[in-house]
């Protein structure tokens, strides 16, 4: 008897291990394959680093492909086609980044939850309702299925898919294994999501929510001048011939009575497009921005053209870039960077010439009020007096094993998907929903020889609008600010919701590619852009946009520019981290003056004034400064917040810039102050000697250290799924909010990508981004390059012509052959 | 003898077919060899079979870092995870041998 229990004790407990082996019981993986030390998490280990040589077969290919390694992990791939080479770009890059890719295209699909499970309902249901997927599934059926385009977009899918058919049980990325998941298979269209979630990340704006916060709180007027249609600072990317930044003499309406209809409507924005981002006062700024510049022969000190750019972004590790260099003898020769899944370089050089993207910002994207039939459960809604069916799309929300967590009906009217919140019914139309041109535009750019060619190239861009530009050996410089601009109704501009009820609020049309803003070989022998307003509106005063970014550091690298010097890549390098801050000059000098009385300045005016107002690393007064922003934001824009003291919404520093010159503006005054009314002065030196206090409090005493910047602001790299040990935190760097490397907020964001190009008899490349090539946590080139980035070095860029040049710097190789050959 | 030939057969048979090599090979074990100390020396045998392969991950790569980073992730001091390793295919070899002995007896 005493046996037989035990026996049943045994088999219950090889039950109970074999379903724990098997299956996943809660947020644990099945223990079998997690810990099997062959197959399962520890395998891992095993791929960390590439082996020497390996020989795979992928079907479709033509003639055999070389993917030779280089001491970056950079894939240099060798092919006799365009279209092999995109299918060694596939596999190189499915080699190194397979769960990014699927972790993005989810994203973007809104299939999260099938990955990682209900926790991820939300932002699926958002992204459904934005309907990217949808969009880029459309865009796919209308590719001739025997285009080039066709072509490339499979082509990449044979190369991701022949690298999951031949990877081992060790290559299977450890975050599968964490999350208990198979790889999914990939699909030629999802080339197209990524470029639609690049839309999303770079042409989702927040203007109509921002006034729609402001008006809700001080009316239409002063919501109107606090995000304004023109920068109240004019330092336009478009050349408009001033040698110096120009501040307009703008008078900021003062705050009017609440119109609670608005925060109705806002209320209903938010549900569709997301929340606000309310900012804590630290910047105010977005810093999604981006720099590029270059100069042409007449100011280099070679006699060249030279190009810089470093596109800001959202810090990941893996990085969103991936470098690559792709070779087809007489065809193509790129070296750059891809955003893993789509199948071009997108920023990078060829032997003729080099490009670089900064964001336009402009207003892509336009909400319509629309009346329903019925507002609990909408069928038609109104159009010039007759009520039109919705199209209906069924999005349905799986579980990681298939079952079904929620099922959504999406509305469509002729314009885009709608949302609905409070009875409010919105819909939406957005650029990015309307076809793409993104990828012949970008395999045109990745082959153009020249200039022109390049600017022909890239007509076809539709979303989102980037301020393009271009240099070639033979020392032109141009830059182009492509994307489809909406023509709008007579008068208006799309920075508030329109009445859906009328077709007349519809677009009519986009203007021409002739008519976008932009410049070729100026008088001034260069050009820059960093996202600021594209044209100066005395020049041309169509509609682009509203509440532009500041632009501090556009007037910070004309600055540099306008010297009468000749310049050098390493001269563009330095500018890349450049500490000078425009917007501490202008700030700075008002808290001092404010802060200095009949005896002299404050204590806090004397600590301010020790600083030279630049964010370097051990600088210790920068702190001080920051802090004083924040109070000042926090005192000016007091009306801006709702009834639980949180600031809904804050405008550009450039229009507290403005009001610097308005002394007595009624903005000044403090509403918790009722029997006084303040001035400008009041509120500056008030808000310098509070953020000396804050700042004793939170760092100590300014003699003991806790000052320094790189204590104070560092740049954080999270892993995609912000594991910790996988992440790289605390990096100490040179800039601050609004410098050219700028380090704001959370420091989760900034220069993703360097690059210098020297367009000489060769061209010459350099650049780092803050990662490694590697998405492998464990590789050695995971971080590779984190170390130089935060240091501000580049790395020159290797550009080999054939495999034998690679002969000393290769490290790993992978040679791939037609399936046929096996 | 037997101990350390059915730990390279575990080793291997993970190595070839996964995890589920481990019960079943145990089970087999149990059925030809009887119920009498065929648990505890086919727990030992898989203890040592993954402790092989995991001996020789540590060769290949810095398995140490991926203890200590999956400990971090987890919440779990390093040490768990290496004991769950060895304890998780003990138990399942443990239990099969017994279950299969006590199916030989009958």
């Amino acid at each position: 008897m005493k046996a037989t229990a035990a026996t049943w004790g045994n088999a219950a407990l090889l039950v109970a291990g074999l379903y724990a082996g098997a299956r996943p019981i809660g947020p644990l993986p099945a223990l079998g394959t997690f810990l099997d030390p062959a197959g399962g998490i520890w395998a891992s280990v095993r791929s960390a680093t590439l082996p020497e040589d390996v020989t795979h077969y992928v079907p479709g290919l033509d003639t055999e492909v070389r993917i030779v390694y280089d001491d970056w992990r950079v894939p240099h791939i060798f092919a006799e086609s365009v279209e092999d080479a995109v299918r060694g770009l596939g596999y190189a890059v499915a080699r190194d980044r397979l769960f990014q890719l699927e972790l993005q295209t989810r994203a973007t699909a809104g299939t999260l939850t099938e990955l990682v499970g209900e926790v991820a309902l939300d932002v699926d249901r958002r992204s459904r309702r934005l309907a990217l997927a949808w969009a880029a599934e459309r865009d796919f059926s209308r590719i001739e299925p025997e285009s080039e385009i066709a072509a490339y977009l499979q082509a990449y899918s044979d190369g991701v898919n022949a690298w999951m058919a031949e990877m081992s049980p060790a290559e299977v990325p450890l975050e599968y294994r964490l999350l208990g998941r198979e790889p999914m298979a990939w699909q030629p269209q999802y080339s197209l999501y990524l470029l639609k979630q690049m839309g999303w990340t770079l042409s989702m704006l927040d203007t109509e929510r921002r006034k729609n916060a402001a008006a809700g709180l001080v009316g239409r007027e002063a919501a109107d001048g606090l995000f304004p249609v023109n920068s109240p600072i004019q330092e336009p990317i478009e050349p408009n011939g001033e040698g110096a930044a120009r501040f307009e003499a703008v008078v900021l309406p003062p705050p009017g009575d609440p119109v609670p209809a608005m925060m109705t409507q806002l209320e209903a924005m938010s549900a569709f497009l997301g929340p606000l981002e309310v900012h804590d006062g630290r910047s105010g700024e977005m810093v999604l921005g981006s720099n590029n510049w270059a100069v042409g022969p007449s100011r280099s000190a070679e006699g060249h053209a030279i190009l810089a750019g470093d596109p800001h972004l959202d810090f990941t590790l893996p990085s969103i870039w991936y470098e690559a260099h792709l070779v087809v003898p007489g065809e193509l020769d790129v070296y750059g960077v891809t955003i893993p899944g789509t199948p071009t370089i997108t920023i990078g050089f060829n032997r003729d010439l080099a490009w670089t993207f900064t964001n336009t910002g402009s207003d892509a994207m336009d909400l319509y009020r629309e009346t329903v039939d019925d507002v609990a459960a909408p069928g038609s809604y109104l159009l010039d007096g007759e009520w039109l069916p919705f199209d209906e799309r069924v999005e349905e929300y799986l579980s990681p094993r298939g079952s079904v967590l929620a099922v959504d009906t999406i509305l469509h009217t002729h314009r885009g998907p709608v949302s609905q919140s409070g009875g409010e019914h919105l819909s939406l139309r957005w650029t990015v929903l309307e076809g793409q041109g993104e990828l012949a535009a970008l395999m045109g750019v990745n082959q153009a020889g020249s200039v022109d060619e390049w600017m022909a190239a890239m007509e076809s861009w539709v979303a989102p609008t980037q301020n393009g530009l271009v240099a070639d050996r033979q020392g032109n410089i141009a830059i182009r600010a492509t994307g489809r601009y909406p023509i709008r109704p007579a008068r208006t501009g799309g920075d508030w919701a329109y009445d859906g009820a009328s077709s007349n609020n519809d677009w009519q049309g986009y203007r021409p590619v002739a008519s976008y803003p932009g410049s070729v070989n100026p008088a001034q022998g260069y050009l820059a852009s960093s996202n600021q307003q594209p044209v100066d509106p005395t020049i041309d005063d169509r509609y682009l946009g509203a509440n532009w970014p500041s632009p501090w550091r556009a007037m910070r690298i004309n600055e540099l520019l306008r010297q009468d010097s000749l310049f050098t890549a390493a001269d563009f390098a330095s500018f890349q981290t450049d500490p000078g801050s425009p917007r501490a000059d202008v700030f700075v000098s008002a808290f001092l003056e404010a802060s200095t009385g009949t005896d002299g300045p404050t204590e806090s005016g004397m600590l301010l004034a020790e600083w030279d107002r630049r964010y370097t690393v051990d600088n210790t007064r920068a702190a001080l400064f920051e802090r004083a922003m924040r109070e000042l934001q926090n005192r000016t824009w007091d009306e801006l917040t709702d009834s639980n003291g949180r600031r809904l919404v804050t405008p550009r520093t450039a229009i507290l810039a403005t009001l610097l010159r308005d002394p007595r503006n009624a903005w000044w005054d403090v509403r918790s102050t009722p029997d006084v009314v303040e001035t400008r002065d009041d509120v500056l030196s008030a808000s310098l000697a509070t953020a000396l206090e804050g700042a004793r409090d939170t760092y100590g005493h300014e003699s003991d250290g806790g000052w320094v910047w790189s204590r104070v602001a560092t740049a954080n790299v999270d892993h995609v799924l912000s594991f910790s040990p996988f992440s790289a935190r605390d990096l100490p760097i040179r800039g601050g909010p609004e410098t050219l490397s700028p380090n704001a907020g959370n420091g989760g964001n900034g220069a993703s990508w360097r690059m210098v190009v020297e367009l000489g008899e060769e061209v010459e490349g350099r650049g780092i981004y803050p990662g490694g090539q590697s998405g492998h946590p464990l590789s050695s080139a995971y971080k590779q390059q984190i170390e130089d980035w935060v240091g501000g070095r580049l790395r020159p860029l290797r550009f080999p012509r054939t495999v034998e040049e690679m002969a000393n710097i290769s490290r790993s190789r992978a040679t791939l052959r037609p399936e046929s050959h096996q | 003898m037997m101990f350390v030939v059915l730990a390279g057969a575990m080793a291997l048979g993970t190595a070839a077919f996964g995890w589920g090599a481990v019960p079943v090979l145990a089970f087999a074990y149990g059925v030809w060899r009887g119920p009498r100390k065929s648990g505890a020396l086919a727990a030992g045998s898989a203890l040592l079979g993954w402790g092989a392969i995991m001996l020789w991950t540590w060769t290949q790569g810095p398995l140490v870092d991926l203890l200590s980073a999956l400990g971090a992730i987890m919440g779990l001091p390093d040490v768990v995870l290496l004991l769950a390793t060895g304890l998780f295919p003990a138990l399942l070899a443990g239990s099969a041998a017994v279950v299969g002995g006590a199916i030989r007896r009958t």
